[in-house]
């Protein structure tokens, strides 16, 4: 995912993503991703050679962010994950069925649908169109004030995230391009 | 599916009884064509209800009513009072169209009043 990476890429130093780099030894390296200061004693979890392709392994891999992680880096990038989704949208997910962005224009279409298929009749017709014109004119049938909320909605929240607004204040810091 | 309706003039007699009570009381409850007077000020309170749960339901009901007639095409007696109410509730249609343009009702603003509203239905009952 590109938060997964954005956030690896700017995870502060000491982190388990940069500490992957600094070693060859792979499995020391995700031991040290958990907790730094777990003792050096536990560190080689099976003697011999599963020890010594681990440290192939971390030797290969060592300048690589991803495919040194490994099953404990799972874990170690499940919370980023989320947290990178908080900072880059602020807390909004870019799934737009979050919001109800399906409830007027679809129960319209499909209910025109239904009524236009129970007759031909020019009177009929002309009352499942009047009808269209009723929610038009009552805005249940237009999702797009809805879609064009939410986009505002998100582009706030975003621009609160990255610092461009100060959400205590309502005072505008900084634009980023 | 629509609901099986056997006796096809009986449903649109109880159609038409509903669809009064649903109307502003200068139209008339009483027998014989609605009034089309319409009064100065009306704002269609009971039927100017949009979406899934609005007036949606009225020509849903109409709907209804067609596939039986079409079914039970022995009763086609009824198919006087069918067209009639095609056209009354395209009627009252027009007027409220023509209301909500005229007063430049904002439709945000209507939309959220009205989704706190109940069904058409339950208005009916609690017409005051």
């Amino acid at each position: 995912m590109d938060t997964n990476i954005d956030f690896v890429s700017s995870r502060p130093a000491g982190s388990g993503a940069l500490k992957h780099s600094q070693t060859t030894d792979a499995d020391t390296s995700a031991t040290e991703a958990h907790d730094t200061d777990t003792p050096a004693t536990e560190t080689p979890k099976t003697p011999g050679s599963t020890n010594s392709l681990g440290a192939d392994f971390g030797a290969l891999f060592a300048d690589s962010g991803k495919l040194d992680s490994g099953p404990t880096g799972v874990e170690d990038e499940a919370a980023p994950s989320e947290t990178a989704s908080v900072v880059q949208l602020g807390g909004v997910p870019l799934d737009l069925t979050h919001f109800n962005t399906d409830t007027w224009a679809s129960w319209l279409s499909s209910a025109v649908d239904y009524l236009k298929g129970i007759s031909t009749s020019p009177e009929w017709v002309a009352l499942i169109t009047k009808l269209v014109v009723f929610e038009e004119v009552l805005g249940f049938s237009n999702t797009v004030s809805l879609v064009q909320s939410y986009n505002v909605f998100r582009f706030l929240t975003e621009y609160i995230s990255m610092g461009g607004l100060n959400a205590s204040t309502g005072q505008m810091l900084c634009i980023r391009g | 599916m629509p609901p099986k309706i056997v006796k096809v003039p009986e449903y649109g007699q109880s159609w038409w009884m509903w669809w009064k009570t649903l109307q502003p009381e200068w139209r008339g409850m009483g027998e014989g064509k609605l009034s089309r007077q319409v009064l100065e000020g009306e704002k269609w309170s009971q039927t100017c209800r949009g979406g899934a749960n609005g007036f949606l339901m009225i020509v849903l009901t109409l709907a209804w009513w067609i596939v039986a007639a079409e079914q039970n095409s022995e009763q086609c007696t009824a198919d006087a009072d069918l067209h009639l109410a095609m056209e009354d509730v395209k009627w009252v249609l027009d007027r409220m169209v023509m209301l909500i343009n005229s007063e430049g009702i904002l439709a945000t603003g209507m939309k959220r009043s009205l989704d706190n509203t109940a069904a058409l239905g339950d208005v009916a009952v609690k017409k005051r």
